[in-house]
């Protein structure tokens, strides 16, 4: 007597099996996480020329819908719509139409009446970009830009882009990921994508406040104690701490987390000598990261930035690909 | 809808079941006005104006529900006292028991009243107020508990608002215990709940929310279960969620503690797994829990330890056309209430006897209501039900105004042909 939970790889994906909006990696087959990384990686190429576009999405409208603040996120899905010579339109619906009381519905729907191609979605609650695709007409691709503590995907597959053209392949890869695990949706997201495309083991490092129940299940092994958890590691990737933690009994103080969760040189030898250090930005020198850490070497921070149009270029690209191709048929 | 004045019916070949009177066999009965006469054989000179045909079907005690949300006065967008009664009366239930938490909140005689004359004016069912403990609900303030009580509440609750302090808590079982009312309890440690919207587990993680863990229900269960025990209120425990909570209660009682509980439908049907998906129907409280959690709350019921409330809520659209945290919690229960019951009955999860029990004498003991029992001289309140037959609720043919309905399109086991709310037929399919 159970209803029918709407399978999250299911609502993504095409009946032939190609993506049509971009909500989580949870679910998604390694040869679909393969050709999002492979479409990433031809996009790269095209952003050394001095033309930089492609009309992959000439006469398409992209709006890009964030319920909450960022700059970084944002400007990196502009970008990447313009560079697919899409038109983009920017909505800041943290200050406008909900604090009207306007309903999360109420706004789809006045958006999709201007007749938009695809909603860049992000949201506080947990669930919203999905809850979003399951509501929109069809032929509308939805693409998450991270939902509450749910998933960043597009964060997480620039990530994956980086850790291959770094390391060549995932399959004996062991990777680290190290801070607050508890609140971040790019956590989350990382630890699906890492699986399923073959790491040999995914830890999560933190102190038991900043793990969430049962993180176990999602496929990763919970440490608490980091310089055991470096061990061996070939890929550390670092999370951003809020400040406000200290406030909600999560933490004792930014020195105890930075003495036991920060990445210092000391540490940072504990794992294997080639290991790369990563971080999704923006970073907390001297409260996650060591300065000499995160500019140091093994830092691959700034390749992750650059990672992130071509990235966010190719979930576009796709995704519009599978809504044309339901569309065809349709008409067909 | 208007009742038509009967004066005698006869309800003829069916299968007569209640197991708090050992009633198990085929017999007949007769009903003059708003009684059953007699059992079987017919009064002398008994003459049935109507007769009802029951062969093949079964007759049970008139259901009590004891937690619905009946959204008037002040939510009528999502239902009505005529609406949502009626609902009920299609379900068998001839007794309900609705929250206090509506707009105004029922904190005065006058709420009360004006509740009991709109659910007499619909005439379906008999609706019982539960009072609020706190003036507003507010959780502070003493309400005028003996005005409420002589107005007619079966008892009093603070519903899902948290009391300001265990002082409050206190102080109001102290008041509640002198004059003899029954309070409930709804336990939940509002700052170990935070922010949550499900049950703590691997599935709150994977969809990235605050979990609420069991402790939440427990450690504020042991401080209501304490204060019971200090100043001898009846304590009845709505909507227990968990086994260890239930277990609690189970170890008070055999304390000698006179405390009593119930389990919403929804728990004994669904679990923390079922949120996955982010279905919106699933966003409810008391949260669903474990696999683990579900299986005792049934046990609990086959024991005899819980009633069976519907704790209904029904929501307009827009309520639940949200993401999942951001919808407004509840489902809308009472079209479905009893076929949901004899669908856990035919899987074999409940027995027959049980489910009966939690529905109509274990409630009505709990709460001290006159209702729930076939026997002579009893309110004729009755269902009839074909066990066999099969029933699915659409939008369209539900009654509730509330269609949140997570059983809607799906064929539930049981149905009810006929409800005889005092002697009067307020519902015939």
């Amino acid at each position: 007597m159970t209803m029918n939970p709407l399978d999250p790889s299911q609502i993504q994906l095409t009946e032939d099996g190609r993506l049509k909006h971009f909500l989580t990696t949870e679910g998604l087959s390694k040869e679909i996480l393969t050709e999002i990384l492979d479409t990433a990686d031809s996009f790269i190429g095209t952003q050394a020329r001095s033309v930089k576009t492609v009309p992959l999405l000439r006469g398409k409208t992209v709006v890009n819908l964030f319920f909450e603040n960022s700059t970084r996120t944002r400007s990196t899905f502009e970008l990447a719509a313009k560079r697919l010579s899409a038109n983009i339109l920017n909505l800041d619906i943290a200050r406008s139409a909900t604090s009207k009381g306007e309903t999360l519905m109420d706004t789809l729907w006045n958006l999709e009446s201007m007749y938009s191609d695809m909603f860049v979605v992000r949201h506080a609650d947990s669930g919203a970009a999905h809850f979003i695709a399951q509501h929109v007409t069809p032929n509308v691709a939805v693409i998450n830009a991270g939902d509450g503590r749910h998933a960043h995907p597009t964060q997480a597959m620039l990530d994956m882009l980086t850790i291959r053209r770094e390391k060549g392949s995932f399959e004996n890869l062991t990777v680290a990921i190290v801070g607050d695990i508890l609140h971040s949706r790019v956590a989350r997201s990382q630890i699906y994508a890492l699986n399923t495309l073959g790491a040999k083991e995914v830890r999560v490092i933190g102190p038991n406040t900043l793990l969430p129940q049962e993180i176990e299940s999602l496929g990763a092994k919970a440490y608490n104690n980091m310089n055991q958890g470096l061990k061996g590691v070939d890929v550390i990737i670092m999370l951003r701490l809020q400040k406000e933690r200290m406030q909600n009994a999560l933490l004792p103080s930014e020195a105890e987390f930075y003495r036991l969760y920060g990445l210092s040189t000391d540490k940072l030898a504990l794992a294997n000598p080639d290991a790369i250090v990563m971080h999704p930005g923006p970073i907390n020198r001297g409260v996650e990261i060591e300065s000499a850490v995160a500019d140091g070497p093994q830092s691959v921070i700034l390749k992750q930035v650059s990672n992130g149009i071509p990235m966010r270029m190719a979930v576009m690209a796709m995704a519009m690909g599978g809504q044309q191709s339901g569309q065809n048929k349709e008409e067909v | 809808m208007k009742i038509q004045p009967q004066h005698t019916i006869c309800i003829q070949g069916g299968h007569v079941f209640d197991p708090s009177e050992n009633l198990d066999a085929i017999m007949d009965v007769y009903i003059e006005n708003d009684c059953i006469v007699a059992l079987g054989k017919a009064p002398e000179g008994f003459k049935a104006e109507e007769t009802i045909n029951a062969k093949g079907k079964m007759i049970f005690p008139g259901f009590i529900d004891t937690n619905a949300f009946l959204s008037e006065p002040g939510f009528t967008q999502k239902g009505t006292i005529n609406s949502e009664t009626q609902a009920a009366a299609q379900s068998g239930i001839t007794t309900l028991c609705c929250t206090p938490n509506s707009k105004p909140v029922l904190d005065s005689s006058a709420q009360v009243t004006l509740v009991q004359d709109k659910a007499k004016q619909a005439g379906f069912c008999k609706v019982l107020p539960i009072g609020a403990l706190t003036a507003g609900l507010n959780g502070e303030q003493l309400s005028n508990m003996h005005g409420l009580k002589e107005a007619g509440c079966i008892a009093l609750s603070n519903q899902e608002t948290s009391f300001k302090d265990g002082h409050v808590i206190k102080q109001c079982y102290h008041y509640a215990a002198g004059f003899g009312i029954t309070v409930m309890a709804t336990p939940l440690d509002p700052a170990l709940a935070q922010d949550g919207c499900m049950h703590e587990s691997a599935t709150s993680t994977q969809l990235g929310f605050a979990g609420i863990g069991e402790s939440a229900e427990t450690t504020a269960l042991a401080q209501h279960l304490i204060l019971a025990e200090e100043t001898g209120v009846k304590l009845h425990i709505s909507r227990v969620s968990s086994q260890r909570a239930l277990d609690m209660i189970n170890a008070a009682k055999r304390n000698g503690l006179n405390v009593t509980a119930d389990v919403a439908l929804g728990n004994l049907i669904f679990n923390a797994e079922d949120c996955a998906g982010y279905n919106s129907l699933m966003h409810v409280t008391p949260v669903y829990r474990s696999k683990q959690d579900q299986t005792a709350l049934i046990n609990g019921v086959n024991k005899g330890e819980l009633s069976i409330c519907s704790n209904h809520l029904p929501q307009d659209i827009a309520s639940k056309m949200a993401p999942f945290a951001a919808s407004e919690k509840g489902i809308s229960v009472l079209d479905s209430f009893s076929s949901v019951i004899f669908s856990l009955v035919k899987n074999k999860q409940l027995t027959l006897e049980a489910a009966i029990a939690s529905i109509s004498s274990l409630p009505a003991k709990q709460l001290n209501i006159a209702a729930g029992v076939i026997k002579v001289e009893a309110a004729a309140d009755l269902c009839i039900v074909d066990l066999d037959a099969s029933i699915t609720h659409t939008e369209s043919n539900m009654v509730s105004g509330g269609k949140n309905n997570p059983w809607l399109d799906q064929p539930l086991s049981g149905k009810v042909t006929h409800t005889i709310n005092n002697g009067h037929i307020v519902y015939q399919s």
